[in-house]
């Protein structure tokens, strides 16, 4: 099945290439349970593509940097959810609707291969056989079956939007449907939510106290365009401190989450890149469950929605205001 | 040093502990939180450190597994003040303002226990940084001299390991000061330099002197278990001796091949952070009115920063330079200033990757593209 989507997808892309100078697309990894972001600029390149399961990564992270390196048209390989990343992008204007090709392809749910990688204890793994049910998975320590349905990256369980084509220019359907089980998105906010003051700020102390500030959550964002200039990095004025402890790594955090508020697709790329496992997505979601109260708006899925925080409204409809004596 | 000891198992725990009274002692871990395995202060977590499986702690000894992060931080931590400065105004002048400087150093007594031997031959590296040529860092080399590396021979191959391709081996105890190696219901111990031989000799309560016949068995046996777990690991670079890395880069230093293989990378510090022997830092003041603290934090090459000059102009300022930089550093300008590669084969920045970018198949990519 994912060799049929497969070839479907390169044949699409070959359609689409005249149109663009470089196509964003996955190809192998360097072990079986990754796959690698690649660049392609030669039609012939195009059979490097493939979609599986494993392609987790969200490419639009690439689509401001590509536009800006490239003359031309850019294209990109996206599920759903990655398209709503372009789109926030096109948007606020960062990108050109035109300039961007977007070839969107229906997604039956990806896998998080560290949740693969930490099951079977770091172990080599020579190959793994992918199928809806169960992985079949070959390392340096024996064979092994596991439970796909574990291994869900954590967004694919309130996935709502898995075979809807979000505005693309092509839209290739997947055969398989989403088989990752149905959980509550804002679970862990509301766990946490039951916590005091005190116990939450605990929580947060010991979660930040592991932050190595590598920025990676920083970097693979895909709407946190302006990271070469920073606000974090700044001498004068210095607005953070450099040194690596939870109160800075916190500050650091929420100036993040702030400059997300309105923006952020819930994507999970920060949560899942961070070498440290921060629950970082927590944040995330609870700034955004605040958007959609007060603004009723979800990020990436209207490119004509202006971003309730780029404009304003002279009353809010669900914001009361402080009467002026 | 021909002395070897051995260690009973049961008495790893109070050996640790007894350690523990008047040094820092670094101890892989198991985090169940987080699932997260690195080198905390025993004395930190010592009551919620669990030895063996099956022990409801919230830590658990892990001797098996490699630590996400590399010790390196325990000799040269992530940030570190370097000094403490204040303007003062002289009373009888107001006009005239002095700078008065402190330093206060801690260095405090440390062992690292359960290193792996990529992390071993990494701390010699910073060594040769920080400790060689004409200015010493004091910094460093204070703490340096204050820390007693102890080794754990390793038997697993992990995911990312590739020590051999850079001329290391699991069981090379060439740079540490307590060499040990698993072997049934206990450790076998053996000591590599006097710090070794002095802490082994301190340690008597725990540690048995093993006789000339058993010592030579043991030898044998941990050359042989070298070998095996060597052998496990299959080389990257077949063709290319590990000495003919440095030329084969610089001829490749104009290849087309750099664009290719480093246009997936985000600019990030991941990789960076997680090695152990990267060893970049910047300087920084935190300054509040009229004192404040200098201090060093560590940086990375990857960083658009990291090169732009005052005037607004940057000599990497494209992604491929500075990843270029980065192989290059590592294989070949650090191989031609210290005459050994700055890579240990560790792996960890293979793992934490966000966009799966392997150092071993960029640089095999690069040298591929040079050779007829």
């Amino acid at each position: 099945m994912a060799k049929k989507l497969t070839e479907t997808i390169i044949a699409k892309a070959e359609e689409l290439f005249d149109q663009v100078e470089v196509m964003a697309g996955y190809s192998k990894g360097s072990n079986p349970l990754k796959v690698s972001p690649c660049f392609i600029e030669k039609k012939q390149d195009l059979d490097q593509l493939i979609f599986d399961k494993l392609c987790i990564n969200n490419l639009a992270t690439y689509a401001y940097r590509l536009s800006k390196q490239v003359k031309g048209n850019i294209g990109m390989v996206l599920k759903p959810c990655d398209a709503k990343a372009v789109n926030q992008l096109i948007s606020e204007e960062l990108i050109d609707r035109a300039a961007c090709k977007m070839l969107v392809v229906g997604c039956a749910g990806v896998l998080d291969h560290q949740k693969i990688s930490r099951h079977l204890g770091g172990a080599r793994v020579f190959s793994a056989n992918i199928g809806p049910e169960t992985i079949e998975v070959e390392t340096a320590e024996g064979k092994k079956e596991l439970k796909t349905a574990d291994f869900y990256a954590d967004k694919c369980h309130w996935c709502s939007i898995s075979d809807q084509d979000m505005g693309g220019d092509v839209f290739v359907e997947n055969q398989q449907k989403l088989q990752a089980p149905k959980k509550d998105r804002f679970e862990d906010v509301k766990q946490l939510e039951k916590l005091d003051l005190d116990q939450i700020e605990a929580y947060w102390k010991d979660e930040f106290s592991r932050c190595i500030r590598c920025y990676a959550c920083r970097n693979v964002c895909p709407l946190e365009v302006c990271q070469d200039q920073c606000i974090v990095h700044l001498d004068f004025p210095n607005w953070q401190s450099q040194k690596v402890v939870p109160s800075e790594n916190k500050f650091f955090q929420l100036i993040r989450v702030m400059h997300l508020a309105g923006r952020c697709v819930e994507c999970g790329e920060c949560q899942r890149v961070c070498p440290q496992n921060i629950g970082l997505l927590k944040m995330m979601k609870k700034m955004n469950q605040q958007i959609e109260t007060l603004f009723n708006f979800t990020p990436g899925m209207d490119v004509e929605a202006k971003p309730p925080l780029l404009t304003y409204k002279t009353v809010e409809e669900n914001i009361e205001e402080e009467e002026l004596i | 040093m021909e002395t070897i000891y051995t260690l009973k198992k049961q008495d790893l725990k109070p050996w640790l502990e007894s350690l523990a009274q008047d040094s820092d002692v670094y101890v892989p871990a198991r985090d169940r939180d987080n699932s997260l395995v690195d080198f905390f202060n025993l004395s930190e977590i010592k009551d919620d450190l669990g030895f063996g499986q099956g022990q409801e702690k919230r830590y658990v000894l892990d001797l098996v597994e490699k630590t996400k992060r590399s010790p390196k931080q325990v000799m040269y931590p992530h940030w570190e003040d370097l000094l403490d400065f204040s303007y003062e105004k002289d009373p009888e002048n107001i006009e005239d303002e002095k700078i008065k400087l402190s330093v206060s150093q801690e260095a405090p007594n440390s062992i690292i226990f359960g290193l792996k031997s990529c992390d071993c031959q990494a701390i010699a590296k910073m060594d040769a940084v920080f400790g060689q040529g004409i200015v010493k860092d004091p910094y460093y080399m204070k703490r340096r001299e204050n820390t007693v590396l102890i080794s754990l021979g390793c038997d697993t191959v992990f995911e990312d390991c590739f020590c051999t391709a850079v001329g290391g081996s699991p069981y090379g105890f060439d740079h540490t000061d307590l060499g040990l190696m698993e072997d049934g219901d206990h450790y076998v111990v053996f000591v590599y330099t006097k710090k070794g031989n002095a802490l082994a000799q301190a340690s008597n309560s725990y540690l048995a002197k093993a006789d000339a016949k058993d010592g030579q068995d043991y030898k044998s046996r941990m050359q042989e278990r070298g070998r095996k777990a060597s052998e496990k690991m299959s080389s990257m670079w077949p063709k290319t001796a590990v000495e003919d890395m440095a030329e084969h880069l610089n001829k490749a230093f104009d290849a087309s091949q750099w664009k290719k293989v480093s246009q997936q990378c985000i600019s990030c510090g991941a990789c960076t952070f997680v090695c152990p022997t990267c060893y970049c830092f910047d300087i920084r003041d935190d300054k509040d009115n009229r004192q404040g603290k200098r201090y060093r934090c560590w940086d990375f090459c990857t960083s658009y920063l990291y090169t732009l000059e005052a005037s607004g102009h940057n000599p990497r300022e494209d992604i491929q330079k500075r990843y270029k930089n980065k192989v290059n550093c590592k294989y070949n300008y650090n191989f031609q200033r210290q005459g050994h590669l700055y890579c240990v084969g560790c792996g960890r920045c293979v793992e934490v990757c966000p966009v799966d970018m392997d150092i071993r198949q960029i640089v095999a990519a690069v040298l591929k593209s040079k050779q007829p």
